[in-house]
């Protein structure tokens, strides 16, 4: 800044020429003002958003009391050798220990899901969220029986509300519960963690506890303890490198369901709004882009207009620097006056906005503005402005004041080497190609835009195209299927048989698999695990399926996790028994956010599992879903539970909501910056092309005509943006996103080329441009003729 | 008795300026006749640009009408007047503006396509006639900023009558020009009027003005004088020249 205000001076002249083009370019001024207020606007909101999400998570764990490791560990399995190995662990500082009863499915509004809750008694610390949901009540009421408790991320998981009656079903019998209030459970509160922990009265949970001891076989599978486990202030390890040491030294975890450590629990809670803010800020970015071009397209063009009068200011003693300044103070003047106004404008926003993800982390978000952040990115941004204002106006130094006092820079037209020929029949469409060639250099800003705003919308609409279609999810290697059946005690083969037979009556099984699933310890780190069937039906990224016993395949995410490739040996552990694997191959998966491995059930076997849990199946004719289910029920009711697999019950309707509200407001951002793009390179076209628009208004086109022919100019560059930004969109939006989505597993994301992907961002774009110029052009009508005649 | 072509009824046209109003030319009564060469001479700020902006219907009159051929054009849309631009009239102004992304030829041609009444290869065929009549054949391809300013002129003339006009109006189409092209271009004035074609021309240029058979000088916005002249022969053009000079000494021009 300090050069810069050198290169200005402090004299009077600055301001007077400083104010006298600020009110000259009022038009372009007011469109860069308003192109950095939304950017400026979109990213401190973004930021805030984020950090308001990220720290609430935080500090809501912290205060909640829990453990740097929470696990839930079968009453069985918690043994007193067991418990004294862990709590005299040297890394190990304390343990808490809360009895639980597991749950293994509830049942909601005439829908059963199988569920795994953990139902404990109301501790203290616990903190109830107002009704309105924007604070915390001053005081948890006690429970009555038949009343619970539940965070905000169960409620959007199971599409609940207050007073909504939820019947809890475990092994030992089944108890109908009323949603009472919403707590704050910072641990598995999330509607992106999968368990969940529930609180009732204490004597429900006495009384739920007695009868799932009645039978010793029950007790294993029902009663549970949830174990908090605290390290050692002087433990230098990181959380999961922790629950590896722990484990490796204690074996707890091979007993434990869903261990989580706290950085875990803190990612998955930030997981849905860390990928789509990283999504909208990404876009944003490139929506900057966007504002650089016009920035560097405004400057050029002013030059070129301002050609004559830079000459004279010359001649009156201005220097190139000096006149280069005036321009940098002008531009920064307007971002810094915009980017001031969308700060200010941000801090609605970001209260509002934050809410939004609430009902998915399940915490009470904060409405704080990370001005930190937010002045240091604002800070890039002007820099970047800097220096690209720095090098587009060095064209100033080049200005020599006799040539422009000579009449000013000649228009110098060169042959094309691409000539298009005027036709007759299309007279006004063949001058717009020929003065489209022979002015490349002014489309150019127009055509990249064009391509900016594309490849956004073409890259949102895969976003939303990959969370709503079925073929998106079987692009990302999911096994979709229509419903899933879970069995709930063996399962032979006759059984299973039956069941097809069954679906076969009403339609043909296009596909279907058989599976189990439990948390293994692979090299010490407690790992989801798939274990199929037949491992046939599993889509390979690399490598081939794990069809023999000593074989296991991984995502690529988790191969990167733990340092193994193809051919690696791991070793699995699960319930004290231990064995070594080969890698045979990757796929992906988005289990446990791609943190997951698969084998086959001969593998398994080795470890002490050999049955099936469930059942997946895709059939032909899906409109006899609805019978299907009604059929296996009344033929099966006791020993199976169907999940059907809807959109909504892949992606709850709060997720959809997001998602949509991203979209849309992508889009309409992209068609604001549509219209100033559109309006700024119009009223610069206009400007530069007024003699040849007089021209032609004397040979007898009308303004209309003109106008049109502007308009066709911007549908022609539009048109060229839209063939280039589809292009990189289809080449590279799957790998931006893979990037992005990396996080919820998903490594590798084909993007299917299908036509809305492509026409609902090309046509935006086209129909924008095309009817924006049309619009801008309005000023035509005010070229006469009359100022080609000299007085 | 010559036709009327062009006729003015209490033409008024005014500006306004810093709240005021500036009249440029107040109650204009004149007639330009078919076949006529009508040169418009006055001092700086006399009007006369007003009056052919307003007589070709590139201005509005403030008041007051402009008939030409009988029709109004001060009421006519602004389809209409295109419409005449390109089937009536023609204009040549003092600094070409030639269309720069075309060739000269593709210049000549747009006037005659946008009239559309005649087939490509004609208004084709007619274009290089005019190009070859004008002494520009070879510069077919060429753009206007690869060529002098004469053969510039040349080819705005070509493009003024493309499509036969009734009327060639004319800004100064001599004031950028050096005195050998100057020639050039005024003797293809007198040529094509006396084909037929009827001119009016603004000029501050006596020389020029002793094309004219007619010569109108304005004055504070009124016609002050009139002067008619035979048709021009160069060999009378001292005497005519002498003529021209006396009649506007006797205005005080």
């Amino acid at each position: 800044m300090v050069v810069f205000f050198g290169m200005v001076g402090e004299g009077m002249e600055t301001l007077i020429l400083l104010r006298s083009d600020l009110s000259n370019k009022k038009a372009t001024f007011l469109s860069i003002f308003f192109l950095i207020f939304i950017a400026v606007m979109s990213f401190t909101t973004i930021i805030s958003v984020h950090d308001n999400c990220s720290e609430s998570a935080k500090t809501a764990y912290a205060e909640s009391g829990a453990g740097d490791i929470v696990a839930a560990i079968s009453k069985l399995k918690y043994t007193e050798e067991l418990k004294n190995l862990v709590e005299t662990h040297p890394m190990v500082d304390r343990m808490k220990v809360y009895p639980a009863i597991r749950t293994i499915k509830v049942k909601t509004g005439g829908d059963e899901k199988a569920e795994e809750w953990m139902l404990l008694k109301l501790p203290e610390e616990i903190k109830m969220l107002a009704e309105n949901l924007n604070g915390y009540e001053k005081e948890v009421p006690p429970l009555k029986s038949g009343e619970m408790y539940v965070s905000q991320g169960l409620m959007t998981k199971m599409k609940c509300n207050i007073g909504d009656k939820i019947t809890l079903v475990y092994i030992g019998g089944t108890k109908e519960m009323t949603v009472k209030g919403i707590v704050e459970e910072p641990v598995s509160g999330a509607a992106t963690i999968g368990w969940k922990m529930v609180y009732i009265n204490d004597e429900d949970f006495d009384s739920m506890r007695m009868l799932a001891q009645l039978g010793q076989s029950w007790e294993g599978t029902s009663n549970f303890y949830v174990i908090h486990i605290y390290k050692e202030t002087s433990c230098a390890l990181s959380d999961q490198e922790f629950q590896r040491q722990v484990n490796l030294d204690t074996g707890i975890l091979d007993f434990a369901i869903h261990p989580i450590t706290k950085e875990r629990v803190i990612y998955y809670t930030n997981l849905f709004h860390e990928i789509l803010l990283s999504i909208g800020m990404v876009l944003i970015m490139l929506l900057l882009i966007i504002v650089l071009i016009i920035i560097v397209h405004s400057i050029y063009t002013g030059i070129e207009m301002d050609y004559i009068k830079i000459g004279i200011w010359k001649t009156m003693g201005f220097t190139g620097g000096k006149i280069r300044g005036i321009v940098m103070l002008e531009y920064l003047l307007v971002e810094t006056l915009g980017a001031t106004a969308g700060m200010l404008l941000s801090i609605p926003l970001t209260k509002a906005i934050s809410s939004v993800f609430q009902p998915i982390t399940g915490i009470l978000v904060q409405s704080r503005i990370s001005y930190e952040k937010d002045f240091m990115f604002l800070g890039i941004i002007l820099l970047i402005s800097v220096l690209i204002i720095y090098i587009t106006t060095r064209k100033v130094g080049t200005i020599s004041p006799v040539r422009a006092i000579q009449g000013g820079k000649n228009e110098i037209y060169f042959d094309s080497r691409i000539n298009f020929p005027i036709y007759q029949k299309c007279l006004s469409a063949s001058l717009v190609f020929r003065q489209m060639l022979s002015n490349k250099g002014r489309y150019v800003g127009i055509i990249l835009s064009a391509s900016i705003l594309v490849f956004v919308m073409m890259t949102i609409t895969v976003v939303g195209n990959t969370v709503f279609s079925n073929a998106a999810m079987e692009a990302t290697e999911e096994i979709y299927t229509d419903f899933d059946v879970y069995f709930r005690t063996y399962s032979s083969e006759y059984f299973r048989s039956q069941i097809e037979e069954v679906l076969e009556d009403y339609s043909e099984i296009q596909k279907k698999y058989y599976l189990n699933s439990a948390y293994f310890s692979v090299n010490g780190e407690k790992i989801f695990c798939k274990i199929f069937q037949d491992p046939e039906v599993i889509t390979m990224s690399e490598g081939r399926a794990p069809f023999y016993n000593n074989e296991v395949i991984v995502t690529e995410i988790l191969a990167e996790k733990l340092g193994v490739r193809i051919g690696d040996t791991v070793t699995v552990s699960w319930n004290g028994n231990r064995e070594e694997y080969m890698i045979s191959g990757t796929f992906q998966c988005m289990d446990d956010t791609g943190n997951n491995f698969a084998m086959s059930m001969e593998g398994a076997k080795k470890l002490g599992i050999d049955f099936i849990s469930r059942g997946g199946y895709r059939l032909k004719d899906q409109t006899k879903i609805e019978e299907i289910v009604l059929a296996l029920k009344n033929e099966f009711s006791n020993q199976i539970t169907i999940d059907v697999n809807t959109k909504t019950s892949i992606v709850s309707e709060t997720y959809q909501f997001t998602i949509v509200i991203m979209e849309i407001a992508i889009y309409v951002l992209s068609i604001l910056f549509a219209y100033v793009v559109v309006t700024v390179g119009c009223s610069k076209i206009i400007l530069l092309e007024q003699r040849d628009f007089g021209v032609y208004k004397a040979l007898g086109f009308t303004s209309i005509q003109l106008r049109l022919q502007i308009a066709l100019k911007f549908f022609v560059s539009s048109v060229l943006g839209i063939i280039i930004g589809s292009i990189f969109g289809i080449l590279y939006s799957g790998k931006l996103l893979s990037i992005l989505l990396r996080s919820v597993g998903i490594f590798k994301l084909q993007v299917e080329c299908t036509t809305d992907i492509f026409l609902v961002p090309a046509s935006t774009v086209g129909i924008s441009f095309f009817v924006f110029a049309l619009l801008a052009s309005g000023r035509v009508r005010r070229v006469s003729i009359k100022e080609m005649v000299t007085e | 008795m010559k036709k009327t072509i062009l006729e003015t009824k209490g033409l008024c046209k005014s500006f306004a300026h810093n709240g005021g109003q500036i009249q440029v030319l107040s109650n204009v009564n004149l007639k330009i006749y078919q076949g006529d060469f009508t040169v418009v001479m006055g001092v700086s700020g006399s009007g006369k640009s007003t009056l052919l902006y307003a007589l070709s219907g590139m201005e509005r009159a403030t008041a007051g009408q402009v008939l030409y051929d009988g029709r109004n054009l001060t009421t006519m849309k602004e389809k209409e007047i295109a419409r005449l631009r390109y089937t009536d009239f023609g204009f040549v102004f003092q600094q070409m503006h030639l269309a720069g992304n075309l060739s000269l030829y593709e210049n000549i041609l747009v006037p005659g396509y946008l009239n559309n009444t005649r087939s490509a290869k004609q208004v084709k065929e007619q274009a290089s006639m005019l190009m070859e009549r004008m002494g520009i054949s070879h510069l077919k391809k060429h753009l206007p900023s690869q060529v002098s300013g004469g053969e510039q002129q040349r080819c705005a003339i070509a493009r003024a009558v493309i499509n036969n006009p009734k009327i060639l109006f004319a800004d100064e189409p001599t004031g950028a020009l050096n005195k050998k092209n100057t020639i050039e271009v005024l003797d293809l004035f007198t040529e094509l009027n006396k084909e037929g074609n009827s001119i009016l021309m603004v000029t501050h240029d006596m020389k020029t003005a002793l094309r004219a058979n007619r010569i109108l000088y304005l004055e504070d916005g009124k016609v002050a004088g009139e002067l008619c002249l035979p048709d021009f022969n160069r060999s009378e053009e001292k005497s005519r020249e002498a003529q021209v000079n006396a009649w506007l000494s006797s205005l005080e021009w």
